[in-house]
């Protein structure tokens, strides 16, 4: 209870930090590019020290002109033994990547090469080895990335297919951060206008012609009796009240919608989880060999044989899918096929994609008594399944009508024959497998950036639910629902970078006259 | 630890009889010594001596002539929203302007009554003659305050304590008459007359207000001692004679029946609710913007580039920036008796008969008669950044700051500084740890953070829109947050108000614990109160803390329902409504409680003075840098408040802060080890390897 609490303070403790002010060099230096034997290696040092450190390894007091390329011998400043020689950059601060002072090093790529200059670097003073992401994280502090920006980045260097490179460079050039940027400026003008109304609508006078709109029911109902007139204030009085409502509905809404858009970018970025799932016996390990083109999983003509999962993963026309295969489902005795089926089920629940398999020679050939098949197979919860008749090889006479069904176009779900053994119905399984994940990951370079880290939509939700708790509190106190508002853009600021009263105060005083 | 309870009350000298001590012919040539001396008698000037009195230093007012102090220089009104919050905090540290308001207002008011209590601004127009009686009254009999008329032309000064920063310490002042006085501690609180000038259309004089010197020497002195000062405006209405003016057809507002008085010691104000005054509004017309406009070439004040503020502007500047528009003008009194109006939003430098023109423009006003002319005061300010959180300036030890020569613009603006720059210049004086009131603990707090912090470039002052904790730092509960820390810790609070507080507290303490126990399913609620519409999707059961949140619950409602034993909590009226705006405001007040003790934990993180922000190492932009450098933040909360500081920035110095030597020792570790080449250890990026990827179709 902060009554309490205000009245019980504790005496001030104040421990002061006291510091020399002297700089110490903290520079860092890594191998940048990768590892193992290769024509050219990368070592790049990025801080204060960077200046020095290209001068002792050159051996030449001068540094070459910034930002070009220069040729020279590599030597341990210590022994003066030549380790290289190989092309030198020097990136002055601020303008380089971290910000800071940077040198890069291209040297061929030999290990003892490699070795002895990162040594080398390691014996000069003030120098030493980067942590990983270091250099990023300098960059982000430097101001030359923003949160969502850093991300993007990271992204980009895990990037595998061309989709998710597509998305993170999206974001990496800010994209993201700019549409949330711009909810956060949103935000900040409704509660502008709410503040202008609070501070300044009956204390001075906000001079804007919007009409007074529904106000707080504190007036009169405590104490003093009498109700008050305040509440219904001069009209012309300005009430800025109407615009920061109707900016919050707008704003709820296309956040609603954005929370909405089906984990579409987190699922592009960590990859669609897709499990093979079916009957025991019906080739769902055969069908991950066949798609990841190796003997991922053993196959064998026995009854559950698959008894952990086994996960690949795949590069489907440029979308990334993490494939699952599972143990056939069916009740069984074995106390370790138990567990194996008990992990199928589980696996299931999570999956954002489901191969459901069937041996078509003993499946029925009408539409219902698939579904009644798939049903037994499919968890409840909706979601986005592929049905693939296996063993099409096997069928002999009676698959006309099973030919019929399948060739149906717009069957939900989509059903395909195939045959493990010769590969025959393979394309269309991989056509339907891309218009899925198309429809999962949606298209990264249309429309509003996706959202593409949990933490985004965990702050989004919280900022969502204040802006709801905003249009609860509204009518009953005004303070109480700007709070909310407050709450709502803490929310978002946590997602890329604060705003101060004073951006409220500037907004209040460029859009309206106040005057006593 | 500090050292507990009342050691300022046991430190009293002999007890002096409180009289009135007008020393104006003591000989100059006699040296004097007092423990706290406070230069000027305005807003800022009143408060802080008569607080350091309180604290119980014999002090010394300087004024230039006894007959002003308690004037009310601009309008006739105190508080508003914001400034009544500051008021009630003057208020619970035993300040005056809140009690002395209760004694002399005509017309109260509660703004944003429909807001939300935690916005409630609390206002009154005060009848000026009433007012400067009351405050010369309370002055002149404060007991261990002594009042003088005498010009300050210098500072006394001295060698510096050498643990603290400042190249002197204050010693005393010298006066007109080159007479000196000694002081522990000196307390500057001298308004616009800092080489004040009036401007009246093309004409300038130098003067603090209209008819009163400026002070000069004393400038000068500032300057020299090397303090950075700037420049602001601000300026006021003409008078005009209520005999003159037809308030048929204007719009009239009355005030609150009942009245709600400042103080928390105040039962009740002065007036009959029933004799109260009324205000009017009308408004400017398009007339009045052609004359203001053709004019513009004889109006030195609008057009010179000084920074005025953005709210309460002139006219000329409304007119300028808003054109084509009506403008409100409040026709507010001066005081009962009074003939004076004061028309609220007509403050303009035009030469008079041009004033005159305009306001004769305006309907009510056809035949209105000025009384006195509206005029522009240009002033020097000190940049507030050079004072620490006590007000103490970081220059010239023992010299304090207060009121509106800091930038800041308002009475109570000025009457909250002078009550803390009062307390810890008696605290200073004697050696004691200052009194700091946090962001987190006052309105007070957020006004002299934002100056020292940020400084202001215009004149400042106080909105509810400016405070983080604003749900929690409420009208109603200032007595809570500062009444006991300032009996504890200051030793300005009176033994009569702390008990009055430490009862209220208890009160309300068990209050809520019994408002907590009473606890009934919903459905049974729902039947005792159905008036008050309860969510059915809110846990079950529901207490009568819970239930009281509801706008439609009130005390009276819950002690019909459960007469006992809240019929007895429900009859003190006080307590009832403080119970009722606990409980609208507890779930939001506990989910800021996290955040406050953020606050406070950075607060008690403090910089080094001598901090070199260019040269540390901690990955800040140069833009940054040289915000830091420039803004000197005293604390780690402090940079977090300064605009255009990423929270990125505020991260890293906090870390540098916390971990500099720690790195420094780790850095070394690592150059040994390095020597020996684990060479895994030089990997940049830690790799994340997707398990089996390969290319399909």
């Amino acid at each position: 209870m902060a009554l309490s609490g205000a009245l019980r303070l504790p005496p001030r403790c104040r421990w002061a930090q006291r510091l020399s002010s002297a700089a110490w060099g903290d520079t860092i230096f890594a191998l940048s590019s990768g590892h193992g034997r290769c024509g050219v290696a990368v070592i790049r040092a990025s801080g204060p020290g960077s200046r020095g450190a290209l001068q002792s390894l050159t051996g030449r007091p001068e540094l070459p002109p910034p930002r070009v390329l220069a040729l020279r011998r590599i030597r341990d400043p210590t022994t003066a033994e030549t380790l290289d020689r190989g092309l030198v950059v020097w990136f002055p601060g601020p303008h380089s990547f971290t910000g800071e002072d940077c040198a890069e090093l291209h040297v061929h790529g030999g290990p003892a090469v490699v070795s002895g200059v990162l040594r080398a670097l390691g014996r000069l003073p003030g120098l030493r080895a980067a942590e990983p992401g270091e250099f990023t994280r300098r960059a982000f502090r430097r101001g030359k990335l923003d949160l969502t920006a850093a991300e993007g980045l990271g992204d980009l260097i895990r990037a595998e297919t061309e989709a998710q490179r597509r998305q993170a460079l999206r974001q990496m050039e800010g994209e993201l951060g700019q549409l949330y940027r711009r909810w956060s400026e949103t935000l900040t003008q409704a509660l502008a206008h709410l503040e202008a109304y609070i501070d300044f609508s009956e204390d001075d006078n906000v001079e804007e012609e919007v009409l007074s709109q529904g106000e707080g029911r504190w007036g009169g109902r405590e104490g003093s009796g009498a109700p008050h007139p305040c509440c219904a204030p001069t009209p012309d009085i300005a009430t800025p009240l109407l615009t920061a409502d109707a900016t919050v509905r707008a704003l709820e809404k296309e956040i609603g919608a954005h929370l909405q858009d089906g984990r579409r970018g987190e699922l592009l970025r960590g990859g669609v989880h897709a499990v093979i799932a079916g009957p025991p016996n019906v080739g769902k390990s055969s069908l991950l060999n066949l798609l990841c083109q190796r003997p991922a999983a053993i196959v064998s003509p026995v009854a559950g044989t698959t008894r952990d999962v086994v996960e690949v993963a795949l590069n489907v026309e440029g979308y990334p899918l993490v494939l699952s295969d599972t143990a056939g489902l069916r009740h069984a005795t074995d106390p370790v096929e138990q567990e194996g089926v008990s992990r199928a089920r589980d696996r299931l629940q999570q999956a954002d994609l489901v191969l459901a398999v069937l041996d078509a020679t003993v499946v029925p050939s009408e539409p219902t008594g698939l579904g009644d098949a798939l049903g037994s197979i499919l968890p409840p919860t909706a979601c986005p399944c592929i049905l693939v008749l296996n063993k099409s090889d096997l069928l002999r006479g009676a698959e006309g009508a099973l030919r019929a069904t399948c060739a149906q176009e717009d069957s939900m779900p989509p059903i395909t024959l195939l045959s493990c053994k010769t590969g025959e119905g393979l394309d269309r399984l991989l056509q339907l497998l891309a218009q899925q994940l198309a429809q999962l990951c949606g298209d990264p370079l249309a429309g509003t950036p996706s959202l593409t880290q949990s933490r985004h939509s965990l702050h989004l939700g919280d900022c969502a639910a204040a802006l709801a708790q905003y249009r609860q509190q509204r009518g009953r106190d005004l303070a109480l629902a700007a709070e909310q508002l407050r709450l709502a853009r803490r929310h978002l600021g946590r997602i890329t970078g604060q705003v101060g009263a004073e951006d409220v105060l500037d907004i209040i005083f460029r859009d309206f006259c106040i005057g006593k | 630890m500090l050292v507990r309870s009342s050691w300022c009350r046991l430190a009293l000298p002999p007890v002096q009889r409180p009289r009135h001590r007008r020393a104006v012919g003591e000989v100059g040539a006699v040296a004097q010594r007092y423990e706290v001396v406070v230069i000027g008698g305005g807003h800022a000037g009143t408060e802080a001596a008569a607080a350091a009195a309180r604290g119980g230093a014999r002090t010394l007012l300087l004024t230039h002539r006894i007959g002003t102090i308690g004037e009310m220089s601009c309008n006739p009104s105190f508080g508003g929203i914001g400034k009544g919050h500051l008021m009630r905090e003057v208020d619970a540290l035993d300040g005056l302007c809140g009690r002395l308001c209760d004694r002399s207002g005509v017309h109260y008011k509660v703004l944003n009554r429909c807001k939300g209590p935690a916005v409630w601004g609390l206002r009154a127009q005060i009848d000026r003659g009433r007012y400067k009686e009351e405050m010369q009254r309370e002055i002149l009999n404060t007991p261990l305050l002594t009042v003088r008329e005498a010009s300050v032309e210098d500072l006394l000064l001295t060698e510096p304590e050498t643990d603290r920063a400042g190249k002197c310490r204050a010693a005393g002042v010298i006066l007109g008459d080159g007479s000196t006085v000694h002081a522990g501690s000196v307390v500057l609180t001298t308004g616009t007359f800092l080489r004040g000038t009036v401007l009246i259309g093309l004409e300038t004089r130098p003067a603090g207000r209209l008819g009163d010197q400026p002070a000069i020497g004393l400038a000068q002195t500032l300057e020299r001692l090397g303090f950075a000062m700037g420049r602001l405006k601000t300026g006021t209405p003409p008078r005009l004679a209520k005999d003159t003016i037809d308030f048929r057809g204007l719009e009239e507002r009355t005030a609150d029946n009942p009245p709600v008085p400042f103080s928390f010691l105040s039962k009740a104000v002065w007036i009959k609710p029933e004799a109260q005054l009324s205000c009017y509004l009308t408004r400017t017309t398009l007339k009045a913007q052609q004359i203001i406009r053709d004019n513009l070439h004889l109006n030195n004040h609008v057009r010179e580039t000084t920074r005025g503020p953005r709210y309460c502007p002139s006219l000329e500047s409304k007119v300028l920036r808003f054109p084509d528009r009506q403008h409100q003008v409040w026709l507010e009194p001066e005081g009962l008796e009074s003939n004076v109006i004061y028309p609220q939003g007509m403050s303009m430098t035009l030469p008079p008969e041009l004033q005159e023109q305009v306001i004769k423009s305006i309907p009510g006003l056809e035949k209105a008669k000025i009384l006195q002319p509206g005029y522009g005061v240009q002033y020097d300010y000190l940049d507030p950044r050079q004072l620490t959180a006590s007000l103490e300036s970081r220059l010239v030890q023992c010299l304090f700051f207060a009121g509106q020569v800091n930038g800041t613009t308002g009475y109570e603006e000025a009457a909250a500084q002078g009550v803390i720059a009062g307390i810890n210049a008696c605290l200073r004086a004697r050696g004691k740890p200052p009194f700091l009131v946090s962001r987190t603990e006052g309105y007070v707090g957020v006004l002299i953070d934002d100056l020292t912090t940020l400084g202001t470039s215009e004149p400042y002052r106080m909105f509810t829109s400016r405070v983080e904790f604003r749900m929690s730092l409420r009208p109603d509960n200032a007595d809570a947050r500062l009444t006991h820390r300032g009996f504890e810790e200051a030793g300005c609070v009176s033994q009569q108000r702390h008990q009055q507080a430490v009862k209220m507290r208890d009160a309300l303490e068990d209050g809520i614990a019994t408002l907590k126990s009473i606890q009934f399913s919903i459905s049974k609620w729902a039947h005792l109160i159905p008036e008050v519409p309860i969510s059915s999707s809110r846990r079950s059961p529901a207490s009568a803390f819970d239930i009281l949140q509801y706008p439609e619950a009130s005390m009276d409602v819950l002690a019909r329902a459960v007469p006992e034993p809240l019929a007895k909590l429900a009859q003190w009226r006080e307590l009832a409504e403080r119970l009722k705006i606990e409980a609208a405001y507890e779930w939001c007040v506990a989910s800021q409680q996290q955040e406050i003790e953020e606050v406070r934990r950075d607060e008690a993180l403090q910089l080094p003075e001598d901090l070199d922000y260019f040269a540390i190492d901690a990955s800040l932009s140069a833009e940054v840098r040289e915000k830091l450098d420039s803004n000197r933040p005293q604390t780690i909360g402090a940079v977090s408040r300064i605009p255009g500081i990423t929270p990125a920035a505020v991260v890293n110095l906090l870390r540098f802060v916390k971990t500099h030597h720690q790195k420094t020792e780790k850095a070394k570790a690592s150059r040994q080890a390095g020597k020996d080449l684990p060479g895994k250890m030089f990997l940049e990026q830690a790799s994340f390897p997707r398990a089996d990827v390969s290319r399909v179709s």
